[in-house]
């Protein structure tokens, strides 16, 4: 019984654990289609990274993470200001 | 991209490793003086400003080569300050360039754009605007020209076309990859 619990308990966590995440980043700047795809080419060369949507009207990017992938605030304000923007600020769900 | 206006055709090729800056390769051919210039060219982005729905830049541009004739050959330098501010409804730009090759060609450049957007594309739509283009050359007969014309952009795609009534047909065409 206490190995049943175990188990079920262990895959419910790991539906967690292994689902992809999808971070939302809001940022200033981008105002064409040139815009959107020099912050899609800047993420798109991170492999954890499975694909990236551009809106420009509410001036966000979603980066939707490979299976378990994760990407660090950090390395997201850095690509951000790589391709030429300001990052505002993000948010992380599963896409589960 | 290939351009063609008031007073050159010309063809550039550009590489940019960061958002700061690309290096690249132009070829000219001005039609009044019939010379022909190969220069290298850097574009640096100086300064630029990201707000919530808009975007300013400022750029310097320079480059160096040679330019000539059927008879003559001579070092040429050029350079100049570019700058824009754009939403995704309106455009203005501003733009000069100062080409010297000694006897061969020597031209004095002012250009201001003004434009807007019809409507508003979603990403990956076919985007147009529609422009009014200002040239200044010091060099030229007719200093002064106006040339309406519109742009569509699609993709890593755009393309302007417009017509000048005393200097023809001005085509542009960028391709971005």
């Amino acid at each position: 019984m206490r190995y049943i619990l175990t188990l079920f308990a262990f895959l419910i966590l790991s539906t967690h654990v292994f689902a992809a995440e999808v971070v939302t980043v809001r940022i200033k700047g981008m105002v064409c289609d040139f815009c959107a795809q020099s912050v899609t080419k800047v993420y798109m060369k991170n492999d954890d990274v499975q694909n990236v949507s551009v809106d420009l009207d509410t001036q966000t990017i979603t980066l939707n993470m490979k299976d378990g992938a994760i990407i660090s605030d950090d390395e997201v304000k850095k690509g951000v200001h790589y391709a030429g923007y300001d990052f505002v600020d993000l948010e992380r769900t599963d896409n589960e | 991209m290939t351009m063609n206006d008031v007073d050159n055709n010309s063809s550039h090729i550009h590489y940019s490793p960061t958002a700061r800056y690309s290096v690249g390769w132009r070829h000219e051919y001005f039609r009044d003086s019939t010379a022909h210039a190969d220069t290298a060219q850097i574009n640096y982005l100086a300064k630029r400003w990201n707000g919530n729905q808009s975007q300013a830049n400022i750029y310097i541009k320079t480059g160096a080569g040679l330019a000539y004739d059927e008879s003559d050959v001579s070092p040429a330098v050029f350079g100049g300050i570019a700058a824009d501010w754009e939403t995704r409804r309106y455009f203005t730009s501003y733009q000069n360039r100062f080409f010297y090759a000694d006897d061969i060609e020597k031209n004095a450049q002012h250009r201001t754009r003004l434009g807007i957007a019809p409507y508003i594309g979603d990403t990956g739509d076919l985007h147009t605007w529609m422009m009014l283009q200002a040239d200044y050359d010091a060099g030229m007969d007719d200093n002064f020209s106006l040339t309406p014309l519109v742009r569509f952009f699609k993709g890593s795609h755009l393309m302007e076309a417009g017509y000048n009534l005393d200097n023809g047909v001005l085509f542009n065409y960028v391709h971005r990859f």
